[in-house]
């Protein structure tokens, strides 16, 4: 996957190909252009996961790196028990977009209800259930930023106009 | 009613016609996790261990008969990355027809669970690279720029122990672009054999060691490596630095004759372990094509 869209030129027909689909539709709001490139013509795992946009530094070549994002999948097909590798994830600044493809005790599969029935103890609480929890409250906890974040482009992209205003009446008031 | 999955008289080549000398290994992947990460006991009576990271303190200059209160440059803050161990298993049942008749005995279903377990345990570590937060991204196929500025990522971050040879850890055909681009690239530095390190040792070797890029590290070949998007996340890492583990000993087998069940031997293999990003900084995540 080429991330370099404004950099440099995407060269790579599969890309171009990618470029053109329609990002894969999270359960959490995504507001990064990079994010949302990313996830044009995303193809959702088989397994069970839970993707991640990650902050990160891309090389973009002659050794100069930038700030950008990155998607992280999780796998947690056969290790339903990592929730402290999300929360350690989250500690790094990546952001829960979406989870999904988690099995299920009446699942249409039967290995893998049978893998529920396997990973599931004296709690009976399955692990998957468990951690879908964590997911879905970190989706909650993060749209509130999200939104705020998104109210802050907002009113910088209204505070850019009043400035840019405030700079042609000066402009015109000294003729 | 009969049990599911026990491995039958019928799962193995009998004699009925004479069979080879040598049979056919599995086509599964090899394992190399191990070298390249920093690998410690399991804990007792505790099944989570913290792999400690030093702080340090900075200094500063001082004007003369100027005071200096104690700040922020003089706290020293450690901290860990935790790693709890899972448990990873497989259970076999061996019907008694199989073990009188048969040609697969017990300890061949025992290896067999503990190369399993192996693979499961190799494929944690690999699936680890997608947090590295250094990223390169081939803009197709994998260069040896890309792997030179994963390597930069990771000695721009500082990284302790430069001297020694980072770990390039790639996928065939990942590893064939990188051949590919050597033998087409006509540079007067690719004519040294010096410099060619990687089609030295041209056979794969046992721990996926193919060979070393000069000045940048040692090549490593396996699958089994988390996509994003088309690509596969592959990585440069520091051996020492990035990731750290628990490991038991050596996996547990039990084995148990089951005779109301379905006369079967159940072998029954477990094995403690986890693996944890330790630095972030000693790695960057290689993203090629599949």
């Amino acid at each position: 996957m080429n991330t370099e869209t404004e950099n440099t030129p995407v060269i790579n027909k599969r890309e171009i190909a990618r470029l053109a689909k329609e990002p894969f539709k999270t359960m959490a709001r995504v507001i990064e252009n990079e994010t949302i490139d990313q996830l044009k013509g995303w193809i959702e795992p088989r397994f069970a996961y839970v993707l991640f946009e990650m902050p990160c530094n891309h090389a973009i070549g002659n050794g100069e790196f930038r700030r950008g994002f990155t998607l992280v999948t999780m796998n947690v097909e056969h290790r339903p028990e990592q929730v402290e590798r999300f929360y350690y994830l989250t500690r790094k600044g990546a952001r829960p977009l979406h989870y999904g493809n988690f099995p299920k005790s009446n699942d249409g599969n039967p290995e893998r209800a049978k893998k529920v029935r396997m990973h599931t103890g004296p709690s009976g609480v399955s692990p998957w259930d468990e951690l879908a929890r964590v997911v879905k409250s970190q989706l909650t906890k993060d749209d509130g930023n999200t939104a705020l974040k998104e109210k802050a482009v907002g009113l910088e992209a209204k505070l850019a106009e009043a400035r840019a205003e405030l700079a042609a009446m000066k402009k015109r008031e000294s003729k | 009613m009969p049990v599911a999955n026990i491995t039958e008289l019928a799962n193995s080549n009998t004699i009925g016609n004479a069979l080879s000398a040598v049979a056919s290994p599995a086509f599964v992947k090899g394992t190399i996790a191990m070298n390249h990460l920093t690998a410690e006991d399991l804990p007792v009576q505790t099944n989570v261990k913290k792999f400690r990271k030093n702080g340090s303190l900075t200094a500063a200059t001082l004007a003369e008969a100027e005071a200096q209160a104690v700040n922020a440059n003089g706290e020293l803050t450690d901290t860990a990355a935790t790693c709890t161990a899972a448990k990873a298993m497989v259970v076999s049942g061996l019907s008694v027809e199989e073990q009188k008749f048969g040609t697969i005995d017990l300890a061949r279903v025992g290896n067999e669970q503990f190369s399993a377990i192996a693979r499961f345990v190799d494929d944690d570590w690999l699936s680890q690279f997608s947090n590295l937060s250094n990223v390169v991204t081939s803009t197709s196929v994998m260069t040896i720029d890309d792997i030179m500025q994963g390597q930069l990522g990771i000695y721009n971050q500082k990284t302790p122990n430069q001297e020694m040879p980072l770990s390039i850890v790639l996928g065939p055909r990942a590893v064939y672009n990188i051949k590919k681009e050597i033998i087409q690239s006509g540079a007067a530095a690719f004519a040294n054999t010096a410099m060619l390190g990687i089609f030295n040792g041209a056979n794969v070797q046992p721990n996926g060691f193919i060979g070393s890029i000069t000045g940048v590290g040692d090549v490593y070949q396996t699958t089994g490596f988390a996509t994003t998007g088309g690509d596969d996340v592959q990585a440069i890492v520091h051996p020492m630095w990035a990731h750290c583990g628990i490991f038991d000993t050596a996996p547990v087998s039990w084995i148990t004759n089951r005779g109301a069940e379905g006369f079967y031997t159940e072998v029954a293999s477990y094995y403690f372990w986890d693996i944890a990003e330790w630095n972030d900084e000693a790695g960057s995540a290689l993203r090629s094509d599949t």
